[in-house]
């Protein structure tokens, strides 16, 4: 009993690490797609933030595209974020735009994630991180 | 329009010349511009508001007629310390250069802009679009704070209950 507890444990620790970083492998699977438009800011790396440390910003662009390849591409981002354990902490519905704000805060690290989504022509994609 | 997509090719290559990069503002001034260059067109707008930094003039001492010795060893002497001071600095002002070559990372669709100038511009454009985008977002939001903040019951009785007791004392 024991060790089976202590394997699941594990599988529950692996799989934890393993599903940590998606929306990571996001920016990575897409950057330099054909599709897609990838910026990495750290212009105001290292700067100090309040008690945070700024790590740079990223931002993934889906301009344009056919319908479906919005769609998929708004359904992985949602599973990313999802998975990742962010907390949902704003929505706003503003004519065609719509801005969902999401957040991921441990004792040593901050991530901010804003989706701004117009279904007909764009999907914007920031991820902001910090550091202690 | 493999001219325009050869011209795309070199500038994000960093080998465009300064005429072929206008050959590309300007085709972005025009009506013609591809569905599937609208997505260049930041780059481009951002490039166009660009202005040219005039150097100021500067304006030269008259020269004196007599010059003396000690002035001329004063001259060679301050000469001697700026070129110093100059070779001193050099380095330093390469080496943020080379530094700031990682700050920015821009790939658009699949080619990665090398030019760093370029790439910073074109970072700031485009969180500068999204920073808008939300704030015009939140703009109701906020306009709500305000109005709830303004139309606050017991602030307006405060207030009130402030101006007679101020009434009262001033007559």
């Amino acid at each position: 009993m024991k060790k089976l507890f202590s394997m699941m444990l594990i599988t529950l620790a692996f799989s934890a690490a393993a599903s940590a970083q998606q929306v990571e492998k996001l920016f990575d699977k897409y950057m330099e797609d054909v599709r897609f438009q990838y910026i990495y800011d750290g212009s105001d790396i290292d700067r100090k933030a309040g008690k945070w440390i700024n790590k740079g910003q990223r931002m993934l662009t889906l301009n344009k595209a056919e319908a479906g390849l919005m769609k998929s591409f708004s359904d992985e981002v949602n599973t990313a974020i999802k998975t990742d354990g962010y907390k949902h902490t704003t929505f706003v519905r503003n004519g065609t735009n719509r801005v969902s704000s999401y957040i991921k805060e441990t004792e040593n690290r901050k991530d901010e994630l804003t989706v701004i989504q117009n279904n007909e022509t764009h999907i914007m994609f920031i991820w902001e991180s910090y550091s202690k | 329009m493999n001219g325009i997509d050869n011209l795309f090719e070199k500038y994000f290559n960093g080998l465009s010349s300064t005429e072929e990069e206008k050959i590309l503002k300007n085709y972005f001034k025009g009506a013609n511009v591809l569905p599937e260059h609208e997505i260049y067109r930041p780059l481009f707008t951002v490039f166009n508001s660009e202005k040219q930094v005039k150097a100021p003039e500067i304006l030269l001492p008259e020269k004196k007629k007599e010059n003396s010795a000690l002035t001329r060893r004063i001259i060679i002497f301050a000469t001697g310390v700026a070129a110093i001071a100059l070779l001193a600095i050099t380095p330093f002002s390469i080496i943020p250069k080379q530094v700031q070559s990682t700050e920015y990372v821009v790939i658009v669709n699949g080619k990665k802009i090398y030019n760093q100038q370029k790439a910073r511009q074109y970072a700031e454009s485009m969180f500068g679009e999204a920073k808008k985008i939300i704030e015009d977002s939140y703009q109701p939001f906020h306009d709500a704070t305000n109005i709830k903040e303004e139309l606050n019951a017991r602030k307006i009785l405060r207030e009130t209950v402030q101006k007679i007791e101020d009434i009262k004392t001033n007559q």
